[in-house]
């Protein structure tokens, strides 16, 4: 029993810590290609990996959070490929550390900012704004406006239509978009102020939405500068090309993006 | 201003530990007797209750105390209206989650302290005609305070830290829930917070030390006291 036992203990850890002990070199894995994404890109971006997975064959493997704590973390050495931010100070803000490649930078979508409630808990007919003050003195969850995009982008609207010294104490500032709409979604909260694509992908009730932003909200992708050797560039960058293809459009305005941001590019489906 | 937030945030974790404390405290004291010292219907159980919050993930207890004490919950409500607001997303949920995630550290020291007395001083206290709540003020208690003032130092060491159970059911509003320890975790996820997570870092551990420092030298000055 005792050799057994000591042979077991031996053997576990080992046996855990190395990752690639049943392969050999030729079997090894293609190392995938890292993508940080907005948390408002959640389902979207596994998607485009999906198509771009069954496409081209190279493996995508995307992670979410607030922009404002992606770049944080890309700042700190994450794995990081690429970046798909939903501002562009996130991604001016890496590119000015160094860590954000300037050529290559695109914009990709844009979003409509909407006021939503509980499901079936709607304000009769207010327009967005107003129903926004009278849920007071509830609180209105959205994304940290301190840093998280969405949350930026609520703040420069809220300003400009001169309610935000009134809203803004009854704000519940959450880390991401997404729990905002998770907080409505369970009727924790009175309202929340998320993106018109996370209106669509949850189960509440939307109010309206509000007005655009002075800089009108655009998502921005970039390659991330420094990684050295893991997949080709080549393979990053072919991800960065495929987000303005059309299957990645037409993969984007099905869950709620908009491309009205590309006035240009004629014939957009959204 | 870089110390506004930073004032409050140590402000707002002062307050909800201390008042975390305030209730638990007497709680554990109580129970601690009981599960200690009697044997009833239930005892195990209560004692494997009492240290869920040790061993579950502070997210989960969080997440529990939104299901049972949370605006869409008819005790939430009850406990709003009375209050005229919170629990959750207040400071007061915030004093909850601390209390909670904390219960098994203070409790703990003091059920050793309980086993540890020497069943005969109370029977002596019987035999000379003293009434058991009496016989618990005078003689239990004393005899019982280094472990009661351990467990209290504990528990307020981790209801100043608490993080997991205060973000999911108290949130982090600033100036309202915003604890240290959630003011740490928001200036490092925010692309230009390093001096704000460095300056509460210190005060944190600042704080954190002194009231290691403090309890300490109280507990020694009881315990001399006690033997002397």
């Amino acid at each position: 029993m005792r050799p057994v036992l000591a042979l077991l203990l031996v053997a576990l850890p080992v046996a855990l810590l190395e990752p690639n002990c049943a392969l050999g070199a030729e079997q090894r894995v293609p190392d995938p290609i890292h993508v940080f994404a907005a948390a408002s890109l959640s389902e979207a971006a596994d998607e485009l990996a999906r198509a771009y997975e069954g496409a081209t064959g190279k493996r995508v493997i995307v992670t979410f959070a607030a922009s404002s704590t992606l770049a944080r973390q890309i700042a700190a050495g994450a794995p990081a490929d690429l970046f798909l931010s939903a501002h562009e100070d996130w991604a001016q803000w890496l590119e000015d550390k160094g860590y954000l490649r300037r050529e290559g930078r695109i914009d990709f979508a844009g979003n409509g900012l909407v006021v939503i409630q509980p499901p079936g808990k709607q304000e009769t007919n207010l327009p967005p704004l107003d129903a926004l003050v009278a849920v007071l003195p509830g609180r209105i969850a959205v994304g940290d406006p301190e840093h998280v995009p969405v949350g930026r982008y609520a703040r420069q609207v809220l300003e400009r239509n001169g309610v935000w010294e009134t809203i803004a104490p009854y704000l519940l500032p959450t880390e991401n978009t997404l729990m905002a709409l998770r907080l409505v979604e369970k009727d924790l909260v009175a309202a929340g102020i998320v993106y018109s694509s996370d209106a669509q992908s949850g189960d509440v009730s939307v109010v309206g939405l509000l007005p655009d932003p002075d800089r009108p909200i655009r998502y921005v992708a970039g390659l991330v500068e420094g990684r050295k050797g893991e997949p080709d560039e080549e393979d990053a960058a072919g991800f960065l090309r495929f987000l303005t293809s059309p299957a990645a459009v037409a993969i984007l305005c099905e869950r709620g993006f908009s491309m009205a941001v590309f006035k240009g590019k004629g014939g957009s489906p959204c | 201003m870089l110390t506004d937030g930073a004032i409050d945030a140590v402000m707002l974790s002062l307050r909800v530990a201390l008042v975390a404390m305030a209730v638990s405290l007497p709680v554990a004291v109580l129970l601690g007797y009981a599960i200690a010292r009697h044997r009833f219907f239930g005892r195990r159980a209560l004692l494997v209750l009492v240290n869920l919050p040790l061993v579950l993930p502070p997210v989960v207890t969080g997440y529990l105390l939104l299901l049972a004490l949370g605006p869409n919950r008819a005790l939430g409500r009850a406990l709003a209206d009375l209050f005229g607001a919170g629990p959750a997303f207040h400071w007061t949920g915030a004093a909850i989650a601390a209390g909670v995630m904390a219960f098994p550290l203070v409790i703990r020291p003091i059920l050793v302290a309980y086993q540890a007395i020497d069943g005969r001083l109370e029977e002596a206290a019987e035999t000379l005609g003293a009434r058991r709540a009496v016989i618990f003020a005078t003689v239990t208690l004393p005899l019982a305070l280094p472990g009661i003032l351990a467990g209290l130092a504990l528990g307020l060491a981790k209801a100043l830290g608490e993080f997991g159970a205060t973000i999911v059911f108290a949130a982090n509003i600033p100036g309202e829930t915003r604890t240290l320890a959630l003011a740490i975790y928001s200036a490092l996820q925010q692309p230009n917070g390093d001096q704000m997570a460095f300056l509460l870092t210190a005060i944190a551990l600042a704080v954190g030390s002194l009231a290691l420092v403090l309890s300490d030298l109280f507990i020694n000055r009881v315990q001399r006291s006690a033997h002397a």
